[in-house]
Order: structure tokens, then sequence, then C-alpha cells
């Protein structure tokens, strides 16, 4: 533990750079965040974090452990509404809306803003009906037939249809840890959402299976806007166009995916990327 | 982001990697300055031994090259470096590439000294020679202290002293072609001092691109085929 930078130097790192570095904020937003607090009962876990995600875009959220990337994240879906003691403040908009609107429905929020989370957690059902659950329940489609291609086209989409198609009435728990993963996605995708959020949506998968994911993450930027958490700073690197960088519930540093892991702005930065701490 | 530290890994085998490389390309650098003054010395003196054995010893600076960007591969498959850290290593990786072109230029020297040493060959041209090589071999001393220290000014200084060493190339190269229709019968030798001159100018090109790749290790600002004013006003 000697060389390693320690907490208190790093705290004071901090207080030394209080605004994020770098380009939070894009033209063509398609969520825009605005002095986000986030509180766990009397715990502040996030600090006044302003960031904008572009349409379109793969953004990655990284940080060590307990820096409230996925707070941010599921702040985004109103996931954290499901925690009693947790309190969101700031201004959170998707496409010029208020998510936290009191007419906002968090349900028909999360069929418009998705979520895959780190371990594949598909339902005790078949393929076919972990797919067709979100259209039946929000009515998206009007007969058998149009449901049908519905869950084939998601299937398509996250790339498993060619290797389900023909067992699609076999339970979905029985697919490979990658394979539930993009049954996971093809779930998300079939209730048509604008934004998917992945909280560490590969960490539990082997190398090929998310080369899979990866590949797909680089599909899916064409029709959806993506937000990822992730620990794996290559995966950051290799699918995202910016990079937010988090650290103690504060939003350091903001800027294009190249220039982040190669030449960052603020040290905390430059210290977590090359692995100096975390 | 001016002071790098290569030593504050969570892993200390990592930092003990990194620490490895520099040390290597720095003995490397050091070879290289030594393998030029050899040279030099050798085909000012006349010395056939000293000739000799500095083509030998480029085998080592070879071998000393193909080491380094052994090491450098595996920490990229190893470690996946990145910002300062992968800085580093394509620093590393492009040093050592123009390290060892220095070296080739220290023997197409040391190969020009033996041609002329076989003619018996002196003349008073050795004396502007020596003058650019002294200019040569100080810039290369600087530009591996600014590579040991990371000193971006240093490294700045360096780049612009290579206008130097261009005009005195210049200059002896003028007075050798003079020369040559002065003296046609020495005509082979006087090109075998033309080319040495062409060498250390070489040596000076590669000299300067060290400096670039210390300027982009600590800035991370490629400053490559920028001109010298450029560089001053935006990145210091």
């Amino acid at each position: 533990m000697s060389n390693q930078t320690d907490k208190a130097t790093l705290a004071s790192m901090h207080a030394d750079h209080g605004t994020t570095v770098g380009q939070p904020f894009c033209d063509n937003a398609k969520l825009s965040t605005r002095n986000v607090d986030v509180y766990y009962a009397d715990n502040q876990a996030i600090h006044d974090v302003s960031l904008d995600i572009g349409r379109n875009e793969v953004i990655a959220l990284i940080g060590p452990s307990g820096c409230g990337k996925s707070t941010y994240l599921r702040c985004l879906n109103r996931m954290n509404d499901t925690i009693d003691i947790c309190k969101v403040t700031g201004q959170l908009l998707l496409d010029g809306q208020n998510i936290y609107a009191k007419n906002q429905d968090p349900v028909l929020l999360r069929a418009r803003v998705g979520m895959v989370f780190q371990k594949p957690n598909p339902f005790p059902k078949s393929i076919y009906d972990n797919v067709a659950y979100g259209p039946r329940i929000h009515g998206l489609t009007s007969n058998k037939a149009e449901l049908d291609d519905l869950v084939e086209e998601s299937l398509i989409k996250a790339g498993l249809f060619k290797e389900v198609k023909d067992r699609l009435e076999a339970p979905g728990t029985g697919l490979s840890g990658g394979q539930q993963q993009r049954l996971c996605i093809a779930r998300t995708i079939a209730v048509q959402p604008e934004v998917i959020l992945m909280d560490e949506p590969a960490s539990a998968l082997d190398p090929i299976a998310t080369a899979i994911i990866e590949e797909l993450i680089s599909e899916l930027r064409k029709n959806y806007t993506i937000v990822i958490v992730t620990h794996s700073m290559q995966q950051a690197a290799r699918v995202s166009q910016r990079t937010a960088y988090f650290h103690l519930g504060k939003l350091i540093e903001v800027g294009e995916t190249n220039q982040i892991f190669t030449n960052p702005k603020h040290e905390l930065t430059e210290k977590y990327i090359t692995g100096r701490f975390g | 982001m001016d002071t790098l530290d290569f030593n504050q890994h969570t892993s200390q085998s990592y930092n003990d990697e990194l620490e490895d490389i520099r040390n290597l390309l720095l003995n490397m650098g050091g070879m290289v300055e030594k393998q030029l003054q050899k040279s030099v010395q050798s085909l000012l003196s006349g010395d056939l031994k000293l000739a000799k054995k500095v083509i030998k010893k480029d085998l080592g600076i070879n071998a000393m090259e193909v080491r380094i960007d052994e090491e450098c591969t595996q920490i990229i498959a190893k470690r996946q470096p990145a910002a300062s850290d992968l800085r580093l290593i394509i620093a590393v990786i492009k040093s050592i590439t123009d390290l060892e072109r220095i070296g080739d230029e220290a023997e197409k020297i040391a190969k020009n000294a033996i041609y002329l040493i076989s003619k018996n060959y002196k003349s008073e041209y050795f004396l502007e020679i020596e003058s650019l090589a002294i200019l040569v071999a100080e810039n290369l001393k600087d530009a591996l202290n600014s590579l040991a220290r990371l000193d971006v000014e240093k490294a700045l200084e360096v780049a612009v002293n290579d206008d130097a060493v261009d005009k005195a190339f210049e200059s002896l190269n003028k007075d050798l072609i003079g020369f040559m229709s002065k003296e046609p019968q020495d005509l082979k030798k006087i090109v075998r001092l033309s080319w040495s001159a062409k060498a250390l100018e070489k040596i000076g090109d590669h000299t300067k691109n060290i400096c670039e790749y210390v300027i982009y290790l600590v800035k991370g600002k490629d400053v490559r085929h920028l001109d010298l004013e450029t560089i001053k006003e935006e990145y210091f």
C-alpha cells in the first residue's frame, strides 16, 4: 500500500478541482442532467453532477467502486425510486421533459429508458415470453402475428435469433450466460426504448460473450442512446464515444473517449485509468 | 499534468516493469552516445581498431532494440497501459527506433573511417567535421537527459538547436563540394567525408525526433511536423 496515493491525498486533490473538467455538455442532448444530488438517508452519494448524454452516443461511466456511477445511472430511469431512503434532487430531462415530474409514470419512463443489469436476469419463462412480456403489458401489439414479429425482430437486433429460433418455447434460464444477457437486451429492446442503460452488462461473461455484447452495443447505437457503467477500462475505450469519470460521488472529467484514455486532463482520472488506485 | 510518476501503480510488478523499460532505454541511449563519440574519434585519429570495434558494437545496439521492443510488447499485452503509461510505451518504442538508427549512422562513420585509413588520408576538413560532431553529440546528450528527467523545456531547446546542426552541415558540405572540384584526384575520399558529415546531420534529426517524443510523453501532444514557433506558442 505504501506506493498508492492515500485517501486523504485523493480527497484533497478533488477539493482543488470542484468542477467537472472537459466537456460535460453537448448540443444534441437526449438526456440532460443538471446539479444532480442523490442522498441515501443522510449520506450524500452524488454531489452536484451536471452531464448531457448525446443522442445515439454510447457514453461510458467509469470510476472506482462506490464512486456513484451506478447510482447516477439508476437516476436516469428512476430505479432509485424503489429504494425508500433514496432522495434525488436537481434537474433530469429526457428530450426536455422532466423525468421526475409528478405526472411522469415511472413504468412508462422505464419503457423509454430501458435497463440491462450486471447479472443476466431472465424471467422463469420461455425465451419467447421473456421478450413478449414487455410488449404485452404495454399493449404494443394488437395480435399474435404482430407480437411474433416484434419478438423475432428484437431477438435479431440482440443478435440471438439464429441461436434460439428453433427453441423459442424453451426456458430462458436454460441459455448460456452470454445468451441470457442478450435475451435481456432483446427484452429491453422489445418495448422500443429510446435509451438503454447498461450496468456492467458483460462483467459476468467470458471474453467471447463479452465481445459479442460489445459488438452488439456498437450496432444498437444506430437506433438507441446508450449509457454504460463498466469496470473494464478497455471495454469503455472500445465501445464508447465519450467517457465520464466519477470519484467519491463527483463527476471529475468528461471527454472524448480517445482523449480520456490517452491524455486525460485531471490527475484523478489519470491515476484511476493507469491503475494507481481503485 | 507535467509531473509524471511511473512508480505509483497499485501493482508493484507493473512499477518494476516500467522502471526496467526506462532503464533499458537510457542504457541504450548511453551505448549509442558512446558509439557516436568513438566513430568520430576513429575517423579523426585514424584509429582502425576503434572503427572496427564500433562496427562490431552496433550488433549489441540492434539486439537492445529488439529486447526493448519485446518488453514493450509484453507490457501492452499484459497491462493494456493507458494515458501516461501508454504514452511512455509509445515514446519508448519510437525512441529506440531513432536510437538504433543513430547507431547505424555511427557505424557508417566508422566504415568511412576504415576506408580513409586504408587510403592513409587526412584532411584539413577534419576540424570542421569535429566541430559538427561536437554540436551533434552535445544535442544527443541533452536529448537523452531530457528523456531521463522528462524535461520538456530541455527537449524543446535541443529541437531548436538542431537548426545550428543543419546550418553547420550545409556550410561544411558546400566547402566539401568546392574541395572536390579543386582536388578531383581525391574525389572518392572527399565523398566519404561528405557521407560522414551527412551521417552526423541525420543523427541530429533522430535526436530531434527523440525530443518530440519527450514532449509527447509529458504533454500528451504530438508535435511532429510542426514548426518550432507553433510548438512554443501552443504547448509551452
